[in-house]
């Protein structure tokens, strides 16, 4: 199953907000994915949000060749609710992730902190694996709230019946994605979900 | 830079009974740091996990009323 799968599963939701628990769900119903564990952790400087761990643990006999992928999500045990949805199902969407966009050796993440930390572009390495980390709320947004909910509600900041402020709080995501997403969510979609990045 | 070296070791331990990292991500913080700072935070963190001090659970606790979009947008 594709990440393209799971947003066409959601896309008529029509009852908001999406539980975080329902995504996870369907990962697991629906994907090699069993085994995800979440972890609240303690934030320094608060430098992170969330981060994203995929393993691949040898079972059964030796030289079976058998493995369990396991999933681990951390996130920031302090972060208000609408962060910390938005955090865990961002980091859960890793798991769709094409090869060339995943970190696996010491060297690849020497060069994705940085390119992640860093505000200006013109200090940024162009590293695929740090745009697609990059990407990764914005796919998380067509999850969160989807396509034809997505549609109702910017034609309601359209028209002056609703604030994004309100739309923020009934959706339970940060206002800043939010505005984003109501505005330019019919763009982005597309690219975010066809493995652009 | 020692904070990215401990932060490997911790990450891509020598060995490690045959498992093997196949993907690490992040989401950035709202304060900006240096490469060392974020390195320091995320080890800290990744420490936490491997020593059974994070809160570990399968399913986040929500406290959500959903709310069809088109109640919403009729109440005041």
């Amino acid at each position: 199953m594709t990440l393209v799968a799971l947003a066409d599963s959601f896309r008529h939701v029509n009852s908001l907000p999406i539980a975080v628990n329902d995504v996870l769900s369907w990962i697991k119903e629906n994907t090699d994915y069993k085994i995800i564990e979440l972890h609240g952790v303690e934030r320094r400087h608060k430098a992170f949000r969330g981060a994203f761990k995929r393993t691949a643990i040898p079972v059964g006999s030796l030289y079976s060749g058998e493995i369990e992928i396991h999933v681990q999500i951390l996130y920031g045990k302090d972060l208000p609710s609408d962060w910390r949805r938005l955090v865990i199902v961002k980091e859960a969407l890793h798991i769709f992730d094409p090869p060339g966009s995943c970190v696996s050796t010491p060297e690849g993440l020497k060069r994705l902190i940085p390119a992640i930390i860093l505000p200006e572009l013109k200090h940024t390495e162009i590293f695929t694996p740090a745009l697609n980390d990059k990407a990764g709320s914005f796919k998380a947004m067509s999850i969160l709230l989807p396509s034809d909910a997505r549609v109702l509600l910017a034609a309601a900041v359209e028209n002056g019946s609703r604030t994004v402020e309100e739309i923020a709080r009934y959706v339970n995501l940060p206002e800043a994605y939010v505005d984003i997403w109501l505005r330019h969510g019919a763009e982005l979609e597309p690219v975010f979900l066809n493995g652009a990045v | 830079m020692a904070e990215m070296d401990n932060l490997i070791s911790l990450l891509f331990p020598v060995g490690n009974d045959g498992a093997s990292v196949l993907d690490l991500k992040f989401f950035a913080g709202e304060e900006q740091v240096t490469v060392g700072e974020f390195c320091k935070a995320a080890h800290a963190a990744f420490v936490e996990v491997e020593t059974g001090l994070s809160l570990k659970s399968d399913e986040l606790e929500e406290n959500l009323s959903p709310l069809p979009v088109e109640r919403f947008l009729h109440t005041s």
